[in-house]
């Protein structure tokens, strides 16, 4: 069975969830969707700016940049946290496809999904301001989205750290204040906290809603961070799972 | 020291009349290639503070064989260990399992385990099968699974789990672990919770299974239900197997038949001469038997001496007075690894 039908049953049990539970899936999203583009017109309205104002660019950078490093952090920890509560972790383990794929296939919906929200998002505050929307270059998004694995990969990390030690929610959500720090880095131009995941696009991006154009280099750069950190999260998480099954922690309540 | 009782290859394919009995019969088997072929040398050793602890001790089993297969075993036994490494779920410390290759034969495998509803309660049973018989990369049949909610009981299958009984959501656990058709069956403990008319649902399936070919481990306390379900046992006790052979075998060593009674008097001098080998608890003497003919001998004997007693039963040495006999005798392990 190839990974497009894996796919496909990650999405319909999505779906499942979604429409069992409508009306935390439809409040969830008008929360997100909501507080977003109210935020945006508030400071708007207090600040007297167009959408097209460059503070206001920073703020939808903001936003942009929060929801891909929290989605792709949490699309790995969250679930197996998740699956380890509800028990059906060993499920996961004891199928054909390795758990970390299983994981990987889930953080692409997840990110889809983010960006299925933003581009929502986006289109109401257009359709609000009656604005042709040019909201964001699709070279800052598209440099975000670059980086967004390299956080996968830390995420890996995490999960595997969940997988042996099963009950450790407080570290998963201890890394939120890193993630914080990722985004606000000074790591552009090139320097040291480039090595840092996420930080070198963060800065980026940061630079492009600034007026600086994003060169070649740039991506080259934020593409290897991220194919790095990935990896080597991906590998972290098999040293992790293999332990848990040496351990037989897999199973226990 | 005891002995390890082991019965050859050939004579575990049949347990004699026992098979002849049971609805998967050898020649009623289509045998099928099972996920799992054969597992040796097998050994686990978990720590504790600082303390080694053996689960399982150069363990070897061949699943070539169709039919049932009982794991009977005290608390700590390794019987949790034994299916947990067999799922994959652990990983033993040494040993082989054939074929290679976990991730290609856990698609042919189904597990239940320790009783638990290992699945995702937010959902129904019926999302959950088609979930999870993609996951194990197999086509979801529908008429399959109306077919296991039937024989299982399960009166709704399309409510979402969490707001079913517990026995209700052993129930759909069992369904998930069954729903992919698999080769080979893992159940620990898959009575825990279920009330009688789950347990008979149960033994139904499990024997349908086994008639269509599949190997079937359970590891279950419930003496009684793999009595009635288990053509083979396996007896595991501190991490190795004391026995592995079939349960007609298995209830017969030594010992076929037990003879209890309940005397009028306790005093020695008055305990007629056939009764000097029973073991007595106060009023309360029983006898062991080896065969049928020791059986017919004793009741003749013992019919002249019928006013002595108060009662007086004849019965077939079942699982439970065989393993409490081996629990009792204390089924000293081989030296291990």
């Amino acid at each position: 069975m190839n990974m497009l039908a894996h796919a496909r049953n990650e999405l319909g049990l999505r779906l499942y969830l979604a429409r069992r539970y409508w009306l935390e899936s439809v409040s969830g999203f008008v929360l997100i969707l909501g507080s977003f583009v109210g935020l945006l017109h508030a400071v708007m309205a207090a600040g007297e700016m167009s959408i097209h104002s460059e503070r206001l660019n920073g703020l939808i950078l903001g936003f942009v940049l929060w929801m891909y490093a929290g989605t792709a952090y949490s699309s790995t920890s969250s679930e197996v946290a998740e699956e380890i509560r509800a028990r059906s972790l060993e499920q996961l383990c004891m199928g054909p496809l390795p758990l970390w794929r299983i994981l990987a296939i889930r953080a692409i919906l997840h990110i889809a999904g983010g960006t299925l929200i933003l581009l929502l998002s986006f289109t109401v505050i257009a359709w609000l301001g009656r604005e042709e929307l040019h909201l964001l270059d699709p070279a800052v998004l598209g440099i975000v989205l670059l980086a967004a694995p390299s956080l996968l990969g830390f995420g890996y990390m995490v999960a595997g750290v969940l997988l042996v030690l099963r009950k450790m929610e407080t570290l998963q959500l201890l890394v939120y204040p890193g993630l914080i720090a990722l985004i606000a880095l000074p790591a552009y131009p090139l320097n040291g906290f480039a090595a840092l995941p996420f930080a070198y696009g963060a800065s980026a991006a940061r630079f492009a809603v600034g007026g600086g154009a994003l060169g070649a280099l740039d991506f080259i750069v934020v593409a290897s961070n991220s194919l790095g950190w990935l990896m080597l999260g991906i590998a972290v998480f098999k040293r992790f799972e293999r332990e848990a099954r040496r351990l037989g922690v897999m199973g226990h309540g | 020291m005891e002995k390890r009782h082991s019965i050859p290859s050939s004579a575990r394919v049949s347990s004699g009349t026992h098979d002849e009995a049971h609805p998967c019969t050898p020649s009623a088997r289509a045998l099928r290639d099972p996920a799992i072929h054969a597992m040796s040398g097998v050994c686990k050793h978990y720590r504790r503070g600082g303390v080694q602890i053996w689960a399982l001790r150069d363990i070897g089993i061949d699943f070539r064989t169709a039919g049932v297969t009982g794991v009977l075993g005290p608390n700590g036994s390794g019987k949790s260990t034994l299916i947990k490494i067999l799922s994959g779920l652990c990983t033993p410390d040494s040993g082989h399992i054939s074929p290679p290759g976990a991730p290609a034969r856990w698609r042919d495998i189904g597990v239940l385990l320790e009783g638990r509803s290992n699945v995702n309660e937010r959902l129904s049973t019926f999302e959950n099968a088609r979930y999870y018989c993609t996951l194990r990369e197999h086509r979801f049949d529908r008429p399959y699974f109306e077919h296991l909610a039937r024989q299982l009981a399960l009166a709704d299958p399309y409510c979402p789990i969490r707001q079913l009984s517990t026995g209700l959501k052993l129930r759909s656990s069992l369904l998930l672990a069954f729903i992919h058709r698999p080769s080979m069956l893992l159940l620990d403990e898959p009575t825990l919770g279920l009330d009688v008319s789950g347990v008979a649902c149960l033994e139904a399936l499990i024997a349908s299974c086994a008639g269509e070919g599949a190997r079937v481990l359970v590891g279950s306390h419930d003496l009684a239900f793999l009595e009635r379900i288990c053509q083979r046992i396996i007896c595991l006790n501190e991490g190795k197997i004391v026995f592995d052979g079939s349960a007609d075998a298995f209830r017969s060593i030594e010992y076929a038949y037990k003879v209890s009674a309940r005397f009028t008097s306790p005093d020695p001098s008055c305990i007629p001469e056939e009764w000097k080998e029973a073991r007595f608890v106060g009023h309360q003497a029983t006898l062991l038997l080896e065969k049928h003919e020791d059986l017919c001998r004793f009741m003749q004997r013992a019919q002249h001496n019928l006013a002595q007693l108060q009662a007086f039963e004849v019965s077939r040495l079942t699982l439970h007075d065989k393993y409490m006999q081996l629990l009792a005798g204390g089924m000293a392990p081989e030296t291990g690894p």
